[in-house]
């Protein structure tokens, strides 16, 4: 297999596959070392980019996926029903505490929150963004949960060590005062 | 009022109403007025209450626990260095404020992230026709293989011997039993998950009643490709075929 033709494989391959394709995977393909897939990989999105093509390369979930260029959506947005699956912010607080603190269990999970999970674990685990992964030992074995493949993608994350770092004790607070400046901004704060 | 009704309701929980609380009255977080705090936390409670709104007993926990920090500060200091050993009875809640707040924002963040990826799009896995050609009915031999698979590795457990009066076992008993399996179990049924019980004599009566299921046209086997494992699967409504498998 030349070059040429490895190109035009993964292409095809990816094409097919839809979903990301594991760097083993390919290598049961093409036969060949990772690295000189890594290096494929990169070429073919390189050769996508110079013949303007509105496809490109993403490397995600620990594999590579054949998508849409996102200066595209706009365009793409137009043959479908627009449905917005943004999550709420609870729900959303839930799956960062369980990305960030995966396994967890329900109960450490309402600990950190201060309010019951049962809607935000159900809601995530329908769109199956995070899964049961094992029970805990612990008095009634309770459910571990953590995030899934398609996380990673929902977020185009590489793989768990890609999510960005937990703020410290003075981001987090330095956005509180940004917060309250705000509140004064609109003339929000009562009482003084 | 109105306005104060569409604020409470917006508290998610009860950290969420004193990082209000704390946000409002622009509280340094490292000191915390725990009485003034508890005032205006409990107030809420009560409009909450006046309101004839349920109020979650999540925040009743709240309620207590900020009690409770209060009058452990309220304690007389019994002596200087007791006082440097004891821990701020209010470490514990501002460890907690913080980390909920770290976690509201790095969610924010992930949120905003998804929007952004959300702009690519990828397609569907295509159904690739491979996944349909599968052998529907398999060569005898091909079975007979998978069969003696399983009693080699039967035989590598080393079962001891029957110790007890052997039990008999008929081809009826074992089919019903594969029916029964074959319902139980949404998917297809792997040919090892046939054969997780019994002895020597107990597996071949199972693999006889299989032939049988499969003569009868109830059951029908399949494998995916060179090399897997064969799986079985129920066949609806087609009892009387008649099958070719040797």
């Amino acid at each position: 297999m030349d070059e040429r033709d490895a190109l035009g494989t993964l292409e095809a391959v990816l094409f097919a596959a839809g979903d990301p394709v594991r760097l083993d995977a390919l290598q049961k393909i093409f036969a060949k070392p990772p690295e000189t897939l890594r290096r494929l990989a990169e070429k073919l999105k390189e050769r996508l980019e110079a013949r303007g093509s509105g496809l490109t390369l993403r490397e995600v979930a620990g594999g590579y996926q054949l998508v849409t260029r996102p200066e595209y959506y706009d365009a793409i947005e137009k043959l479908t029903q627009v449905v917005d699956r943004r999550l709420t912010a609870p729900t959303m607080e839930t799956l960062s505490i369980i990305a960030f603190k995966q396994p967890i269990t329900k109960a450490e999970i309402e600990a950190i929150r201060g309010v019951r999970a049962e809607k935000a674990l159900a809601r995530l685990l329908e769109y199956e963004l995070i899964a049961e992964v094992g029970r805990k030992q612990a008095i009634g074995r309770p459910i571990l949960y953590g995030t899934t493949d398609r996380f990673l993608q929902v977020f185009g994350l590489k793989s768990l060590e890609d999510l960005p770092s937990l703020p410290t004790d003075e981001e987090a607070l330095a956005q509180l005062d940004v917060q309250q400046l705000s509140l004064i901004d609109r003339g929000r704060l009562p009482g003084n | 009022m109105d306005d104060y009704r569409i604020q409470l309701a917006a508290f998610e929980g009860p950290l969420d109403l004193l990082m209000h609380l704390i946000e409002k009255n622009k509280i340094d977080i490292y000191d915390i007025p725990i009485a003034e705090l508890t005032r205006q936390y409990m107030e809420h409670l009560n409009r909450m209450r006046e309101l004839d709104m349920e109020i979650a007993s999540s925040f009743l926990v709240m309620a207590a626990t900020l009690l409770q920090i209060k009058s452990r500060m309220m304690l007389p200091q019994q002596s200087k260095e007791k006082e440097t050993a004891e821990e701020d009875p209010r470490q514990e809640l501002v460890a907690r404020l913080l980390e909920y707040k770290k976690f509201q924002q790095v969610s924010e963040l992930l949120q905003g992230q998804a929007v952004s990826e959300a702009r690519f799009c990828a397609r569907e896995p295509l159904d690739l026709p491979t996944h349909h050609v599968l052998a529907d009915r398999l060569p005898l031999s091909r079975l007979l293989a998978a069969f003696q698979a399983v009693l080699a590795v039967r035989e590598e457990l080393r079962l001891p011997d029957a110790l007890v009066q052997p039990e008999s076992f008929t081809v009826q008993e074992k089919m019903s039993e594969l029916r029964q399996l074959l319902v139980r179990v949404p998917r297809c049924l792997y040919f090892s998950e046939a054969f997780t019980s019994g002895n020597r004599t107990e597996l071949i009566v199972t693999f006889l009643a299989l032939l049988e299921l499969i003569r009868l046209g109830e059951v029908r086997v399949l494998q995916a490709g060179a090399y897997e494992e064969i799986t079985m699967e129920q066949v609806r409504g087609r009892k009387q075929e008649e099958s070719q498998h040797g």
